[in-house]
């Protein structure tokens, strides 16, 4: 089995409090901060790089010279003023297949991805925010040479600490004399994470969602059946006096048995278990190991079917929060010895060194070819992302602290509900159809 | 089991990956109902306060156009135009231009700010209001669009320019300097500070964070600087070279007062005649140890060196030198190693007013119910009202519901967050608002922004509350209303089939 991003490494972590995390990251640096906006820079962090500078910080920063960008209320001559670099790309360096913001800090921890929402007037909408962060020096010194390289900057000088420099120098990718295939290469290996990272954070959104519904069908489940029940017969009572309310108790009675249905299919869904935050971190951690090596995008045409079937444990397992059946699905996932097809970007980058020109266009056509599946991927993942936590459940589950306090106040909305449809049958006198309407 | 899933789920697509069909759709269909039952009620409760209602609605509901005139009487078009919530647009703008408050709308941060939107209003537009808007898509463009609108008094404290060397050379005439010079947002650097030297407030430069100031910078223009000013600004990082050049020139007191310089025992040795040491026995940021302290002992001003709040404070300390301690000052000290028994210890030294209003008290300790209770005398009550630290509880508002200052009670957010935030919840808040109803100040209560106000909540304080206050900070549920329900509503009160409303307009 080749890895096929030895220089990069896997993602540390998915961030959605995103500038928070990046903010306390440039208030640390120690030494360089490099930054490469795909767009123009948003005030708070071009306001961070000038306080950066005034700590004697080396201050790059790079963007395309669209108007937009440079007739920006930003005061750029805050930075260069005081001994920060700006470099002026070409306004086409927009265009290209890059990701939002890159930033190298100490050239050993690099962030890529999109600020939080709205954080940029000039944001670009087919982007979910989010920044992975890698703490891999080697792939830092590598994006550090693709900035460098594309905005004319002198090298930066190797400030990185030996001792931190956990993968050998030869794992990282050489630039070749104009640098094409191996900004190809790169672009591939952030992109390959960016899913990697959106994925992960999909599964744990997932998990989550199914955690809540447990904790939900076990606090409301059956009240919320009597309640259906309830307000279907309510209607089917008023359609008889009024064939106007026939349209909605019929939705009623749909929806009533719709979730009798899904309940029944309960059983067979065993239950999430809750997680500490150690053991959460260990489950990630697992998690984006495993992905790694049986994501059916990954893999030969032979081995689809076999990897479709680990990667489908594995979210199962991950759903269930289960770190026993992830070490178990780790033995099959090494027994099943799936053949990649992602090309081993390290080799690739070696194999440009050394290839004529037109094996050169030959290897730079594919990496391109890559680059654009990897982007198309990692667009399905953001809009599947995008999806889930635009979910009234989603909101509803991360903006209640206290998820039991909040089933209490459901179910005393749903028993006042079931008391007015005792009171009307009582009553005999049915209210007006239109008032059941939300 | 077919697949129940109706089209356009957001849940459904990934329904294969991780989340079960079947959960995904009892997610679908649970969160749908309960959305209805929210919407329902939430329509029941503003038709039971219909005063409520029109406050809520003015201030968060996104009003449209059709509403707006339905209406356009009954509304308070100032409030109005300083709502978030409006689907602002050149149209509506243009719809009611005779309606709208045009000082409140030149300050509101929510309108679509484009130089379309303000030629096309310009006549009517708060130009000074309009210079200070953080909000507008300042652009040396939109400078020069205007130039002759604007209030260039406001624009030169305005840090949200896109300021340059050429935008200040280029408008010289209409800059107010003094403004400029206090500003953090300029490009500053020797060139642009050399360039204009005589037009410089030097009071504004010398307080200007924003100077990247060093020993070049400070040499330079050492003849002109404030240096009071100098001295209390937090960007310069003077060592002992630069402190000793111009030691004629600093103001030492207010170098004794930093923090933010490189504190050492030498450094504070070889200025021991100009260091202000009232000022440098109350900072914290000096390398504090008992060598320090015996070293320079008859210097130290003992009043000062009690309100320190350096890390370095134990009972065994303050047992040494407890004839020289200022007790006063102790007694406000947050970096007191505090306990009951310290409390305890020292109870005819503390100043007992201070200690009440000491937000460090260790009130979340064991022992503190029996503190509080065992010096009920003593205490400040309006202190330990106003206290975040204390274990709010039903039962501890209860045991001490004589003492307390009520008034200060009411306006003591971490209160009304801690009794919510227990295991009874809003049920528990609402209990206890219930219980002292005619203790609490009402307005306080209403404009509390750390109540967490709900629909229940509200219904059991109805009768008192002041709806003006709470719809000021709470929407209570009124943006979920489908606009056909809030017209509705509003027609209802109209007709007076619904409580009768209060024509706020």
């Amino acid at each position: 089995m080749t890895e096929p991003l030895a220089g990069a490494g896997a993602p540390q972590a998915f961030f959605t409090q995103e500038w928070a995390q990046l903010e306390d990251a440039l208030a640390q640096a120690r030494h360089s901060v490099a930054v490469r906006c795909k767009n123009t820079v948003v005030r708070p962090l071009f306001d961070a790089l000038v306080q950066c500078r005034r700590q004697g910080l080396a201050v790059h920063l790079a963007l395309p010279d669209t108007g937009a960008s440079r007739h920006s209320a930003i005061a750029w001559e805050r930075l260069s003023a005081i001994g920060g670099l700006i470099a002026w790309l070409p306004a086409s360096a927009s265009q290209l297949a890059y990701p939002p913001l890159v930033v190298v800090v100490d050239g050993v921890q690099v962030w890529t991805g999109k600020l939080s929402q709205g954080m940029s007037p000039l944001d670009d909408a087919a982007e979910v925010p989010g920044l992975v962060r890698w703490d891999a020096p080697a792939f830092a010194q590598q994006t550090r040479q693709v900035l460098d390289h594309e905005a004319g900057w002198m090298p930066a000088p190797d400030t990185v600490p030996t001792e931190r420099l956990a993968q050998p120098a030869s794992t990282a990718l050489e630039l070749r004399r104009d640098g094409a295939a191996a900004h190809q290469a790169w672009l591939a290996a952030v992109l390959h994470n960016h899913a990697l990272a959106t994925q992960a954070e999909i599964a744990e959104t997932q998990r989550q969602m199914a955690l809540f519904d447990h904790a939900q069908e076990q606090a409301l489940g059956a009240l919320m059946r009597e309640y259906l029940r309830g307000k279907a017969q309510y209607l089917q009572q008023l359609a008889l006096q009024d064939r106007a309310a026939q349209d909605e108790a019929h939705a009623a009675q749909q929806r009533w048995d719709d979730y009798a249905s899904a309940q029944a299919a309960q059983d067979a869904d065993t239950q999430p278990l809750p997680l500490d935050a150690d053991a959460l971190d260990q489950l990630k951690q697992m998690y984006r190991k495993l992905a790694m090596q049986c994501h059916p995008d990954r893999v030969a045409d032979a081995d689809q079917s076999r990897a479709a079937q680990l990667f489908q444990s594995l979210q199962s397992s991950y759903r269930r929060g289960d770190m026993a059946a992830l070490y178990a699905l780790q033995e099959s996932v090494a027994q099943a010895g799936l053949q990649f097809v992602a090309p081993a970007l390290r080799d690739a980058a070696h194999a440009a060194q050394e290839a004529q020109p037109e094996q050169d266009a030959a290897e730079e056509a594919a990496l391109q070819a890559r680059v654009r599946a990897l982007r198309a991927a990692l667009a399905q993942r953001h809009d599947a992302l995008e999806a889930l936590r635009t979910t009234p459940t989603w909101r509803t589950l991360s903006s209640q602290p206290n998820w039991d306090l909040w089933f209490a106040q459901q179910q005393q909305h749903l028993q006042a509900e079931l008391e007015r449809f005792a009171l009307a049958f009582q009553a005999g006198a049915q209210p007006q159809a239109a008032s059941f309407a939300p | 089991m077919s697949d129940p899933t109706p089209p356009g789920s957001a849940l459904r697509t990934l329904a294969g990956q991780a989340l079960t069909v079947a959960g995904a759709r009892r997610l679908d269909l649970v969160a749908q109902t309960l959305e209805d039952v929210q919407q329902r009620e939430t329509q029941a409760f503003f038709a039971r306060h219909p005063d409520l209602l029109l406050h809520c609605v003015q201030n968060h509901y996104p009003l449209d156009a059709e509403l707006l005139a339905e209406h356009a009487l009954r509304w308070d078009w100032r409030r109005l135009s300083a709502s978030a919530a409006i689907p602002w647009s050149l149209d509506l703008l243009s719809q009611f231009a005779d309606c709208w408050d045009w000082d409140s709308l030149s300050k509101n941060r929510h309108l679509p700010w484009s130089p379309a939107l303000l030629q096309a209003f310009s006549p009517k537009w708060n130009w000074g209001l309009l210079s200070g808007n953080p909000a507008l898509p300042w652009s040396l463009e939109l400078l020069e669009s205007f130039a002759p609108l604007w209030d260039w008094r406001v624009l030169s404290r305005n840090a949200e320019l896109p300021w340059t060397g050429a935008l200040i050379t280029g408008n010289t005439h209409l800059w107010d300097w003094v403004g400029l010079s206090w500003n953090e947002g300029l490009p500053w650097n020797l060139t642009l500070m050399t360039r204009f030297a005589e037009r410089w407030d030097w009071t504004g430069l010398s307080a200007n964070p924003g100077l990247p100031l060093d020993a070049d910078m400070v040499a330079e223009f050492a003849g002109l600087w404030n240096w009071s000013w100098l001295s209390r600004n937090t960007q310069i990082a003077a060592d002992a070279q630069l402190l000793q050049t111009y030691a004629d020139h600093w103001d030492w007191t207010a170098l004794s007062q930093r923090r933010l310089l490189r504190w050492t025992p030498e450094l504070i040795a070889q200025f021991a005649a100009r260091w202000d040491w009232h000022a440098l026995s109350a900072n914290a940021a000096l390398p504090w140890d008992q060598a320090l302290l015996e070293q320079w002992q008859d210097r130290w001003d003992w009043q000062a060196l009690s309100a320190n709040t350096a890390p370095w404070w134990s009972e065994a300390l303050l047992e040494r030198y407890a004839d020289q301690w200022d007790w006063e000052q102790l007694s406000e000290n947050l970096a007191l190693p505090w306990s009951a028994a310290l409390v305890a210890g020292w109870v005819d030294h503390w100043d007992w007013d201070r200690l009440s209003w000491n937000r460090a008290l260790p009130w979340r300790q064991e022992g503190a119910a029996a503190l509080l209770q065992a010096h009920a005398a003593r205490w400040d009550w309006a202190g330990l009202s106003q206290s975040e630290t204390m274990p709010w509880t039903a039962d501890w508002v209860a045991a001490c519901a004589d003492h307390w200052d009520w008034e200060r009670l009411s306006a003591n957010p971490a209160l009304f967050a801690a009794l919510a935030g227990g295991a009874a919840g809003v049920d528990a808040l609402a209990d206890c608002i219930d219980r002292y109803a005619d203790r609490w100040n009402w307005a306080t209560l209403s404009g509390q922004i750390g109540l967490p106000w709900s629909q229940t909540l509200y219904q059991r304080c109805a009768a008192q509350v002041f709806p003006h206050l709470v719809a000021q900070h709470q929407d209570l549920g009124a943006p979920l209303l489908p606009a056909d329900t809030v017209r509705t509503l509003l027609a209802e009160v109209d007709s007076g089939e619904i409580l009768p409303g209060i024509n706020l307009a």
